[in-house]
């Protein structure tokens, strides 16, 4: 339930380390760098790397020609030496002359097909090929409906041989004499014959010879253009070059020990870099860990925000618990989820809501859909007649329903605590006191239940002058002025941008809008009883279906479980999701951060 | 084809055909590979061009594909029809027999060897199950003999033995096409009467004897626009079968009427097709008609056979529009000219 510290490290060397900084940088997997740009402004007088990067142009150079000669290039760790770029352009000519090959995307026309018919049609040796003086051959492909028509001219004197096909065309060799070979060349032209040129050399004879120096110039390129990728992260002060960006905390020194000794450090807490943002990496426990990835998904929180992981991770696996409450399908839940935990963070959340929905389950008496299996187990624990709570008894509808409300009422509360609680960290002393989740807020929407229960349980009414004067009318002033009043804690114009006037008007609308939004957001959490009654109320139809299919009865009994927990998980799980983000979020949490990405090579790109 | 689910599959299909849209885009290239590239990649075929290499594919190798195409389309429709429904069909929309009949004897009569290659060329061997003869025998022709004994118990047969000739030169080419033609309208309208389809059976009755009185016209039109036609050599290529002319008007078309009058007379009669459309070439002006006769039939019937029928000629007309636009793009032709031949 935290949020771990950073630090922002400006490492600086000279223009003949910086190569080797940036490349330690990128593969150390700790830096959260910031663009030159960000650092460099008028006052600091820092410049940016402002030079073209000949490197992109020698990768996808390389890149097209083995595309075009089909060959999967492989990426050394290391070249076997550096090369300068005149080398590297001599080498891409060298390639062009030797294998015939252009590498401009735009005039390869070989296929993989084309390369399979080659590949096969090199069998006969092209250099041979080539050096027939009576012979002629054609290399290409027809269309399948050309080939059928072949037979027909079976009295010409040539010989064909298939090499390759696919559902639309044919790859084929066809040799004949000299002297025929305009005839044939004619007939062929007919069948709509779509010849290839047979190459001059074997390229892939050829490519075994080259492989290895391919490799190691790509391997040298692609480095460099990693590296030259990544300038836009470099701003320059005084002829030093720094790279700069957040590292966490307790990687500070092992980041440090990273680079030789001809790079130095400049450390700073994020505090003392207010320009930039922070990145934000979390830190929780076991058990809240795979909440993570729900946080994620409406939004990280800032650096020096507060971290509702575990919040969220006790809330959730509550809600779910109480609506999807059987021991048995919780209990699967939870063991699919533990096992699978490791593939993905989703399992680790099905696991911990398995274990909170076993719990309730077995407080409502609830195996797999049969709800009498455990009443032996509560009439000796607690002493009951039957079972704990019986879901389907018409007496425990309402009980569930208030129930609902009522947990509904005590996490609005809570939420409204934490919002006041993080806004006074943030010195938001207006906030924090006077809109509908500060103060005001609880004063408002706590009084009032406090009414409700007062009245309903013990008979005591509260409604007199002084309540009516403290929980509702100030509370409803202190959301009618919010504007003015925060103006005025936080030592600013009181006046509203808008004029009063305007002000009035506005604030008349939204303070129907916040009661509003009271009364439906406590009704929003019925939902956590309906679901409760959903739950029960389909495995009924569940075991009625079992008792009805006799013999196929527990093939219909596992079937009708693994339904409800396949869709009415999904649902209850969607719905807590709801609760969580909308209920719960809107009131005291705003995302806002930036998730903590280590630069790679890959990031510039 | 006692459902109507051939219907319903066979308008899906229509509603997918080219926009005038897709033509307006397929006029911009400016190659056959740009062409092929686009009918690949933007149109609703590129399942058949699926695998094609459109940077080389020859042009006629696509109009091939793009022919077969209407065929496999078929297949598709017909899985659900009995084969005797299919029969008239296929007859109903290919006349390629005739065509390979006529290109061989040519062939031989005259050694071309070019002749045979294009007749080789020419041969759709991806329907040669359903032909009543062995298209690939025809290139091992030499004469009339090796013809009959290809086209022995077909309804060629007769035919032909009747304009056989050992002299080459004296072959009656116009009558013995004209014979052809007169065969094929009278077997396709043999087969159509068998469809117990009430009134969609009169529509597909009368849809073919309109190709019949529009070819006649066409002749008519030809005849006396670029020949300067005898009355009683034009009376010769007829066909008798009438759909909106009869007899008598067709007999006054042939021989009091001028090329101009003939056209004037066809838009009175068919001027529910052809109202707002300017007239430029006898054999656009034709198609149009067909072509909306067809449109209103897969619009506004449900008989299975009739909507069939009319999804395949009009799924033919676009095969030619595409092709026209394939030959243009080859040809450099301006695309104004291009698109006054198109029928959509």
């Amino acid at each position: 339930m935290a949020i771990v510290k950073m630090k922002f490290v400006s490492a600086s060397t000279d223009n003949e380390h910086l190569d080797e900084m940036i490349n330690t940088g990128i593969h150390s997997g700790m830096l959260h760098a910031e663009q030159g740009s960000a650092i460099v402004n008028e006052e600091n007088q820092g410049k940016l790397i402002n030079e073209a990067n000949p490197w992109t142009g020698y990768e996808q150079t390389l890149k097209n020609f083995a595309h075009g000669v089909n060959y999967d290039l492989k990426k050394k760790e290391h070249s076997n030496k550096a090369y300068t770029e005149q080398e590297v352009e001599n080498f891409l000519k060298e390639l062009n002359d030797k294998f015939g090959v252009t590498s401009d995307a735009d005039k390869v026309v070989l296929t993989p097909d084309d390369e399979a018919a080659l590949a096969a049609l090199s069998e006969l040796d092209f250099k041979k090929i080539h050096e027939c003086q009576y012979l002629n051959f054609e290399f290409g492909r027809v269309p399948r409906e050309s080939f059928k028509k072949l037979a027909m001219y079976r009295d010409e004197i040539f010989v064909h041989h298939k090499l390759h096909e696919t559902a639309q065309y044919i790859w084929m060799v066809i040799v004949s004499s000299d002297s025929y070979a305009s005839k044939v060349h004619k007939i062929f032209k007919d069948l709509y014959f779509e010849p290839i040129e047979i190459p001059s050399v074997d390229i892939h004879q050829l490519l075994h010879v080259y492989a290895d120096a391919i490799d190691d110039v790509y391997s040298y390129v692609a480095q460099e253009n990693e590296i030259h990728n990544l300038y836009p992260y470099i701003a320059i002060f005084d002829n030093k070059y720094t790279l700069n960006g957040f590292v966490k905390e307790n990687n500070l020194e092992q980041y440090k020990s990273l680079f030789d000794v001809s790079v130095t450090f400049d450390v700073k807490d994020p505090a003392e870099v207010p320009a930039l943002q922070c990145p934000t990496e979390l830190k929780n426990n076991w058990f809240a860990r795979p909440f993570e990835l729900f946080l994620g998904m409406y939004g990280m929180p800032a650096y020096n925000d507060f971290d509702p992981t575990m919040f969220m991770a006790v809330t959730y696996c509550l809600l779910f618990g109480i609506m999807f409450g059987d021991l048995g399908q919780g209990l699967v839940l939870a063991a699919v989820g533990f096992l699978f935990e490791k593939k993905n963070k989703l399992f680790g959340i099905i696991g911990r809501i398995g274990v909170t929905s076993s719990i309730f389950g077995f407080f409502f008496g609830s195996v797999f859909g049969y709800e009498d299996l455990l009443n032996p187990i509560h009439q000796s624990l607690f002493g009951v007649r039957e079972k704990l709570f019986d879901v389907m008894a018409t007496s425990s509808t309402m009980v569930l329903l208030i129930g609902a409300v009522a947990i509904g009422a005590v996490l609005i509360l809570t939420t409204q605590s934490i919002n006041i609680w993080n806004r006074f960290r943030h010195h938001e002393i207006g906030e924090a006191i006077f809109s509908q989740n500060g103060i005001a807020g609880v004063v408002f929407y706590g009084g009032i239940l406090l009414a409700v229960v007062s009245q309903t349980l013990y008979g005591v009414s509260l409604l007199n002058p002084i309540f009516y004067a403290v929980v509702i009318a100030l509370p409803l002033i202190c959301f009618l002025m919010k504007e003015p009043l925060c103006n005025a804690v936080e030592h600013r114009t009181v006046k509203p941008r808008e004029g009063w006037g305007g002000y009035i008007t506005m604030s008349i609308f939204e303070l129907l809008d916040v009661l509003l939004t009271f009364i439906t957001n406590s009704m929003s959490y019925l939902r956590v009883g309906g679901f409760v009654l959903s739950h029960a109320g389909m495995m009924l139809v569940v075991m009625t279906l079992v008792k009805m299919t006799g013999g196929a009865g527990p093939v219909v009994l596992i079937l009708g479980n693994l339904f409800v927990m396949g869709l009415e998980g999904l649902i209850v799980g969607i719905q807590t999701l709801r609760l969580e983000y909308y209920e719960m979020f809107s009131r005291y949490y705003n995302a806002g951060g930036i998730n903590f990405k280590a630069v790679t090579a890959d990031t510039a790109d | 084809m006692s459902d109507g689910a051939i219907a319903a599959k066979a308008r899906a299909m229509f509603g997918s055909r080219l926009s005038e849209e897709d033509y307006m885009r397929l006029l911009q290239k400016n190659s056959v590979p740009e062409l092929a590239y686009t009918l690949k990649h933007d149109t609703y075929f590129s399942e058949t061009l699926a695998g094609i290499n459109e940077k080389a594919i020859h042009r006629g190798a696509l109009e091939t594909l793009l022919k077969m195409d209407v065929f496999t389309r078929l297949k598709k429709l017909l899985l659900y029809a009995d084969d005797d429904q299919a029969g008239f069909v296929y007859a109903a929309v290919m006349n390629a027999e005739e065509q390979l009949i006529l290109m061989c004897i040519r062939a031989f009569t005259e050694g071309d060897d070019q002749g045979r290659s294009d007749m080789i060329q020419r041969m759709p061997i991806y329907i040669e199950k359903y032909l009543s003869f062995p298209i690939q025998k025809l290139s091992e022709v030499g004469d009339f003999r090796d013809l009959l004994e290809v086209l022995k118990g077909t309804r060629y047969e007769a035919i032909i033995k009747r304009y056989q000739n050992s002299d080459f030169k004296e072959i009656d080419y116009i009558g013995l096409e004209h014979a052809l033609r007169v065969s094929y309208y009278d077997v396709v309208l043999e087969l159509i009467s068998h469809v117990n389809g009430g009134n969609a059976t009169e529509e597909m009755q009368k849809d073919t004897l309109t190709r019949v009185e529009l070819d006649n016209i066409s002749i008519i039109y030809r005849l006396k626009k670029y020949f300067n036609g005898k009355p009683e050599d034009i009376k010769k290529l007829m066909t008798p079968r009438y759909a909106l002319f009869n007899a008598r008007e067709i007999n006054h078309l042939i021989d009091d009427c001028t090329a101009d009058q003939v056209i004037e007379m066809l838009q009175k009669k068919y001027h529910r097709y052809i109202s707002n459309e300017r007239f430029t070439d006898i054999e656009h002006y034709t198609q149009v008609i067909r072509f909306r006769m067809n449109h209103h039939f897969i619009e506004y019937y449900t008989e299975p056979s009739l909507v069939l029928l009319s999804y395949l000629m009009l799924s033919e007309m676009e095969i030619d529009n595409v092709i026209n636009i394939i030959e243009g793009v080859r040809y450099h032709i301006n695309p104004e000219r291009i698109k006054s031949l198109l029928v959509y």
